[in-house]
């Protein structure tokens, strides 16, 4: 059973890659071949966790949005002269809206713009899709530094308690069947022993936390410092996004200045709570190599024209965690099948 | 290791004095039992130690508790959590990470313990508990057993001086209980653990026990040795009521002790007979359940593989078996609550699936482990009207059954505050108002104490003699042998063994009771059977 998981944020930045390079407008066979290579990576490594289903539901989403994409693009645009396959008929609009026109004639190169566009849309969504599928969210919690560890147990506890949330409806439901009762709409019946079983649920799990030590050393101002500091450093670096993706100067700087920040909120963070971890998610080799393939594909976008050399490339780089990451860890429930 | 000075403990809303005045002391290593009726403050009295009374949930303490020297009004459970561990009545309630190996560290993490400690501690532990085996697996597919033994590796981790643990036998079938309480009785031993128990399965716990602290529920409590303290209670075990009707002495605990002491009785009762169950076998009785090849799956694995049972009018059937193997899934399906693979589930003669509303109930009642997600009323006469309604039978016959069930009850109280063998006792009256033939219960005893059961031992004999089928699921092998007519056992769905209640329950020395342990080889099952034929003979 040595089974080892990439680290989730590996994960993540190998989907973010993918999704960075299909927003700089790569191509059509580029987009096509990332997508390939997304499907291939988490058919090959996702786990049986419930959060492998995220990639399939991705799929959908990002069909979604394309085909939706498709209608606005074909119906409601300016007019783009061309090759004319059909005419859809035309809606007369108020002057004011001049410009703009539902229906009309629809060209070829229309088709082609509008159709390359959703397809940026799903790439985009199916690269977020495939690193949430891989990455255990609850690993990645877990790795988030110490000032964001008490998020991380409410969020992990609320994951937990879902389940049994929904066992306790099963169980009310079941009750009202015992007790002979016909009514169809009892919200009463049925809220009130569920909000006594949750509130008493998480009562006991307080009291058990709080008896097993959580908590036990942390200092608060500590904490509220390091917390201030990183809220500002996350302010920087998304104002260093959006200068980046506006295409505006000044963007490095910024960007600059919010991972300096970053850097020292989380040491003075650490410093403030004398936890301990137990088994760390490792950052070895496969995690430094998924970060660097990223990292090129990022900067081959950014820096190449597109080509057929550089299409493969990126097809190479986006596909390569399958040869390094290892398959992720598989549920163990010890049900005999 | 822990000292009470002029303790007493007041909850202001009950206005009930819970402790008044209560000095005692712990040495280490010693392996103390809480006894007391449901209600009388066992719990209290163990979250005191931990200072979780009153720091989590409120009440007016006076006096000084002290702990290794610290004492609980300074601290906070957090800050004692390297001294104390407790586990709660419900472990798997407890758990705040997803993997086994995961939860044992956790309160390591808190404490800041260093990482390569921290990898060795689990490691012993895991052997300790013998939980090497689950270390990967997700804590909600634990069995009960198994939940508890990972909570108590949980607290050890920390290298507490203290254990504290809330009915950790209870919920688990006789031969998981053993294993837990072997494991402490264990860290007793060698580790030199000071723990302290509640619980009121008396039989099981009292062969391992140093000293008791009795609850009796009045603010007074009453400290003392093993004999000392049953000579005087009324409620007591099987093998200790039996020693004090023959007056052995010294009185004795355990199986053996009184195996040994059991000579003389053993000749005298070789020439009685036990009375006969009742147990109406007779063809002529109509079937009231007929189950055939009853299949029942969940995702991948069969819970149910082909049961077939028939139940006739008058019997009280127990269903046994381990955590797991198939009891629950087999009660739901005789209500419709449990989906059917394949196979059917016949209520006189009619699919159980097909009824519902007042031809369910009048035909079935079900009481289920959970007994408290029937409730939804703000008071028990309320609860009593709803009752009615449901059943559609005149306006108070819900509360009239309830008054027989149980006399001094308080029409005006909530329901939640009830305790727990009351509030079995006011969803029996609300099951019952519909007068149905066949009564079903799950895991009745749970959190009863001797009192409630007995009481519930009446009331389940009662419905018997009226003609009624009563079919109980449970670990509880005493209460089987009182009331039940036939035991039934599975094992991984499967039907393993289906016969007379002697016959069953005196065939494996695991569910034996204590009687027939001691009489062994007569065929008696319980106490009461042994006194009333020394009184005819």
């Amino acid at each position: 059973m040595n089974q080892r998981s990439l680290h989730p944020f590996a994960w993540w930045s190998w989907g973010i890659g993918i999704a960075i390079t299909a927003s700089q407008s790569p191509g059509t066979p580029a987009l096509i071949l990332l997508c390939i290579s997304a499907a291939v990576v988490v058919f090959s490594k996702k786990s049986d966790q419930p959060w492998a289903k995220a990639f399939s539901i991705g799929i959908r989403l990002g069909l979604i949005a394309f085909v939706i994409r498709m209608i606005i693009g074909v119906s409601l645009s300016v007019p783009i002269p061309g090759n004319t396959l059909f005419t859809l008929p035309t809606i007369p609009l108020p002057d004011w809206m001049a410009g703009i026109r539902i229906g009309g004639p629809v060209t070829s190169e229309r088709l082609s713009i509008t159709a390359t566009e959703g397809l940026t849309f799903f790439t985009l969504i199916l690269a977020i899709a495939a690193a949430s599928a891989l990455a255990n969210p609850k690993q990645g919690l877990r790795a988030l530094p110490g000032v964001m560890h008490q998020a991380g147990v409410a969020l992990i506890i609320a994951t937990t308690l879902i389940p049994h949330f929904v066992m306790s409806i099963q169980r009310v439901k079941q009750a009202r069947r015992l007790r002979g009762d016909q009514q169809r709409i009892a919200f009463r019946k049925i809220a009130v022993p569920i909000f006594e079983d949750s509130l008493q649920r998480a009562i006991n799990l307080g009291a058990a936390m709080e008896s097993r030590g959580y908590g036990f050393n942390d200092s608060a101002t500590g904490r509220r410092f390091g917390s201030q500091i990183l809220l500002s450093s996350v302010v920087a670096i998304t104002i260093g996004i959006s200068l980046f993706l506006a295409a505006i100067n000044g963007a490095a700087i910024a960007f600059g200045f919010g991972i300096a920040l970053l850097a020292v909120g989380l040491v003075v963070a650490n410093k403030s709570t004398k936890r301990t971890r137990y088994r760390p998610q490792i950052w070895k080799g496969a995690e430094w190599i998924v970060l660097a393939t990223s990292i090129t594909l990022i900067s081959l976008i950014i820096y190449k024209n597109q080509s057929t050399l550089t299409t493969s490339a990126i097809f190479i780089l986006a596909i390569s965690p399958i040869f390094v990451a290892p398959k992720e860890k598989q549920m163990i429930t010890g049900v005999k099948l | 290791m822990i000292s009470f000075n002029e303790v007493s403990l007041i909850y202001p809303q009950a206005q009930k004095t819970i402790f008044n005045d209560l000095s005692f002391s712990v040495p280490e290593g010693e392996l103390l039992l809480i006894m007391g009726q449901t209600g009388s403050g066992k719990s209290s009295l163990l979250k005191l130690i931990n200072g979780l009374v009153p720091h989590h949930t409120g009440g007016i303490l006076s006096g000084e508790i002290t702990v290794a020297g610290r004492s609980t009004r300074m601290h906070r459970p957090r800050e004692l959590a390297d001294l104390i561990g407790i586990v709660g009545q419900n472990p798997a309630e407890g758990f705040v990470t997803d993997t086994v190996e995961e939860e044992i560290a956790f309160g390591m993490e808190s404490l800041g313990i260093p990482r390569d400690v921290m990898r060795k501690r689990v490691e012993e532990t895991l052997d300790l508990l013998g939980l090497a085996q689950l270390r990967d697996r997700s804590l909600s597919t634990l069995s009960g057993g198994e939940a508890q033994r990972v909570a108590i590796a949980a607290v050890l981790t920390m290298h507490p001086k203290v254990l504290l643990l809330d009915e950790p036998t209870s919920a688990l079938d006789p031969i998981a209980a053993e294993e837990v309480l072997s494991i402490l009785a264990r860290l007793v031993h060698d580790l030199g653990l000071t723990i302290i128990i509640a619980e009121h399965r008396l039989e099981r716990v009292l062969q391992f026990v140093d000293r008791i602290i009795h609850v009796l529920g009045n603010g007074e409590v009453r400290i003392g040795l093993p004999e000392e303290i049953m000579a005087q209670s009324q409620s007591a075990p099987p093998v200790v009521l039996l020693g004090k009707d023959q007056d052995w002495n010294p009185l004795p605990l355990t199986v053996r002790d009184a195996r040994r002491l059991a000579e003389p009785l053993r000749e005298k009762l070789a020439n009685l007979s036990p009375p006969i169950r009742k147990s109406p076998v007779g063809k002529s009785l109509p079937i009231i359940l007929e189950i055939k090849k009853l299949m029942v799956q969940y995702e991948k694995n069969l819970a149910l593989k082909g049961i077939d049972i028939e139940v006739s009018q008058g019997e009280v059937v127990a269903i046994m078996g381990r955590n797991g193997a198939g009891k629950s899934s087999l009660l739901g399906s005789t209500v419709g609550i449990t989906p059917i693979k394949s196979g059917q589930v016949l209520l006189n003669g009619k699919p159980a699936e097909e009824l519902k509303g007042k031809s369910l109930i009048s035909l079935v009642g079900f009481v289920p482990q959970e007994a408290t997600d029937l409730l939804y009323g703000e008071s028990v006469l309320q609860e009593c009207g709803f009752a009615d309604r449901d059943s559609q039978v005149a306006q108070g016959t819900t509360y009239k059954i309830l008054n027989q069930l149980l006399p001094d009850i308080t029409e005006s109280a909530h329901p939640r505050d009830l305790s727990e063998g009351q509030r079995l006792c006011l969803v029996l009256a609300i099951v019952l108002a519909a007068s149905p033939k066949l009564l079903i219960l799950d895991e009745p005893t749970r959190g009863l104490d001797y009192s409630a059961k007995l009481r519930l031992i009446k009331i389940l004999q009662s419905m018997a003699a009226e003609g009624r089928s009563v079919i109980l699921a449970t670990h509880d092998v005493e209460l089987v042998a009182e009331v039940a007519t036939r035991v039934i056992f599975l094992a991984e769905g499967e039907k393993i063994a289906d016969g007379s209640t002697l016959e069953i329950l005196t065939s494996s020395p695991a569910f034996a009771p204590q009687i027939s342990k001691i009489l062994a080889p007569g065929k008696w099952l319980t106490f009461s059977e042994i006194t009333s034929a020394l009184e005819q003979s």
